[in-house]
């Protein structure tokens, strides 16, 4: 046996495990599901079929429409929320904090909430939304209102809270590599050249900084699109999820095909944005050295 | 001429180092004036300062007379070529050239007009349209250099910019740089830490060290009157020798080296008699003597054997062990009537000639033990 026949070998025996898991776990419940999209629902179950009419009903009946384009708003919404808070931010930590130890601190205190538990995270919301929560106590207290009002819990407001609570260092991250990669002498150069602070930051830093800004957006709206524990807890009644309704199809309703054809749909969604994403990250990429 | 940049007093410290000390210094108009020094000597602050890019902590920056010192870049008429050239990645060579005249409120048809006019100077018509990833790194600094000039500032600044280029590329470039500078009469201030390039392209060098100035002067001025051994070491190629004063005379200090007595001109300096001080020779200011030369009397004259020989193509190294502690470096070029065979060979005793004007004296002796400083 030659070298190149050895490597060859051992290659193959690395990979075993990362596709074998990959098949089993991944490839194998996709192809699953998207066979079952298509079965007809059949009292008490379903049978095996090959029709569209799951995908029909989705866009036929409002009640699924509705909840598709509703998630996507509420993602969307989470996304600009969490841009808005976490651009100012990295852009404070990379430009304006000098101390390399400062800015380290405060990007790990901004990093740390990930590592606690989602659930937990999002239980804070509501006991800081409730009616016996932190904000009613604040408002009463400094006199505002006179008795606890329910306005700020279980509506998509609340949701878009949370969720963007939740997110947002999905947002920082990327932005922060990116912006961190933009080198100084660019902004110099642009302040060399007689363009003021405002200028230079939408014409130099604001353009080179789109890849973390596309990336940060992808993460996001992802996240947030899949999401069905926010809406559970802090939404209310009118602001079922996509992914609720999913869940409640393999549940309690038992239309897997249906539940699977939702699946698929959001599976679609997401993929798309990723490819999207990742093309204008191609076509804008830049040398920055 | 009048002073178009004048430095008073400036200091700068960076977390307690001390990279300008109260630096002073005048640049006329249409002067070619480089900062030279090792890495760290404050060059580049220097420079930055005057760019607007750093805020001296005392101190104040003039340019034509007028206080700019508390100015952001953006308001001094001054531009600067970035030592990485700083292109805007994400804008087009023309879109980089066009950047700073867009903002100075220059006319639409008028910004085109003087794209197109600066890409014809710099022959890179044809790159209008591409990114800075796609050119080559001569073709970089010459948009860098048109972006900066487009705007016509009364100072070019200049930032190493010949350190990201190859040996072949920067010799041409610095003709061209110093052609440009001829042709167009505007203020360049450069910082190197190579000295060659400050020598062919300068009218005038300051030579920084620690964060102050050792000397500034001309070229030639710094190379055969350097004020200390630190700007004889970093200024081309010097022996350096530490010699005992012997006798003053006449505008001559004669002093003692090994066996050898070695005449300096005094140039104002009066060591003690006994003293020790340091001696500075460039390497092609010594002589080889052939046999039966008679050199007049003022020549110094010093026996020695010839240690080695090394062969530089148009010229030849050799050393000499002339006595003392250290061996002497002689420079000797070749010519179309002398090859290398008929120079003596190594082992042989010798004499060299060496006028006085050309030795420089120090009254500083530690320094001249100092590495060369890179």
């Amino acid at each position: 046996m030659n070298q190149a026949q050895q490597r060859r070998i051992g290659f193959a025996a690395l990979m075993t495990g990362p596709m074998l898991w990959w098949i089993i776990v991944l490839l194998i419940p996709y192809v699953i599901m998207l066979m079952i999209s298509f079965y007809s629902k059949q009292f008490p179950f379903h049978v095996p079929d090959f029709q569209f009419g799951n995908y029909v009903k989705i866009f036929d009946d409002p009640q699924y429409f509705q909840v598709l384009l509703r998630s996507l708003k509420i993602s969307i919404f989470v996304s600009l929320v969490a841009f808005a808070l976490a651009y100012p931010l990295t852009y404070y930590l990379v430009f304006k904090v000098r101390s390399h130890r400062l800015r380290m601190i405060i990007y790990v205190a901004t990093i740390i909430p990930l590592w606690v538990s989602y659930l937990l995270r999002a239980y804070t919301w509501k006991t800081i939304l409730g009616t016996e929560g932190i904000l009613n106590s604040f408002l009463m207290w400094i006199g505002i209102i006179d008795e606890p009002i329910s306005l700020f819990l279980y509506n998509q407001t609340a949701m878009v809270i949370t969720m963007a609570y939740i997110f947002t260092p999905y947002m920082v991250m990327p932005l922060f590599a990116s912006l961190e990669k933009i080198p100084r002498n660019l902004i110099e150069a642009s302040k060399d050249l007689g363009v003021g602070r405002m200028g230079t930051f939408l014409r130099v830093t604001l353009p080179l900084s789109v890849p973390g800004i596309l990336a940060g957006f992808t993460f996001t709206f992802c996240l947030s699109f899949g999401d069905f524990i926010s809406p559970q807890l802090v939404g209310g009644p009118y602001s079922n999820m996509i992914s609720n309704v999913v869940a409640t199809q393999f549940g309690i309703a038992m239309n897997w095909p249906l539940g699977s054809a939702l699946s698929m749909i959001m599976l679609f969604i997401v993929v798309a944005i990723i490819t999207m994403s990742d093309r204008f990250e191609r076509a804008g990429r830049l040398d920055l050295n | 001429m009048a002073n178009i940049v004048e430095l008073e007093n400036l200091s700068k410290s960076f977390g307690g180092i001390r990279a300008v000390d109260n630096l002073s210094l005048q640049i006329k108009e249409g002067e070619f004036m480089t900062m030279l020094g090792p890495s760290g000597c404050g060059k580049t602050t220097t420079l930055r300062m005057i760019g607007g890019f750093e805020i001296p902590d005392r101190g104040r920056v003039y340019l034509s007379g007028q206080d700019v010192t508390d100015l952001p870049p953006y308001k001094r008429p001054v531009n600067m070529m970035f030592q990485d050239f700083a292109l805007f990645p994400h804008m087009t060579v023309a879109q980089n050239i066009a950047y700073g005249l867009k903002i100075a409120g220059v006319a639409k048809s008028d910004v085109v007009n003087q794209v197109d006019e600066a890409l014809r100077t710099i022959e890179l018509s044809h790159k209008a349209a591409s990114r800075p990833a796609e050119l080559s790194i001569g073709q970089k600094q010459r948009v860098a250099l048109a972006r900066a000039l487009v705007r016509r500032p009364q100072v070019l600044l200049l930032d190493e910019p010949m350190s990201a280029l190859d040996a072949q590329l920067r010799e041409a470039m610095q003709v061209e740089l110093k052609h440009l500078h001829e042709k167009i009469g505007l203020t360049f201030i450069m910082v190197t830490h190579d000295q060659t390039e400050a020598l062919v392209m300068s009218d005038r060098v300051t030579v920084m060290d620690q964060g102050e100035i050792v000397q500034v002067g001309t070229p030639t001025e710094l190379y055969d009157h350097p004020a200390s051994p630190y700007v004889a070491n970093f200024i081309g190629t010097s022996n350096m020798f530490v010699a005992k004063v012997r006798e003053i005379a006449a505008g001559t200090i004669v002093t003692e080296y090994g066996p050898n007595m070695i005449r300096a001109a005094a140039a104002g300096k009066t060591p003690a008699v006994g003293s020790r001080v340091t001696l500075s020779i460039r390497p092609e200011k010594l002589r080889l003597l052939s046999a039966d030369a008679t050199p007049p009397d003022n020549i110094n004259r010093l026996g020695g054997v010839i240690n080695e020989q090394f062969f530089h193509g148009d010229s030849v190294r050799l050393t000499l062990d002339i006595g003392g502690d250290t061996p002497l470096i002689i420079h000797h070029q070749l010519s179309s009537s002398q090859g290398q065979s008929e120079l003596p060979p190594a082992g042989q005793t010798v004499s060299i000639a060496v006028d006085p004007s050309s030795v420089t004296l120090f009254d500083d002796v530690d320094a001249s033990h100092g590495e060369f400083p890179a």
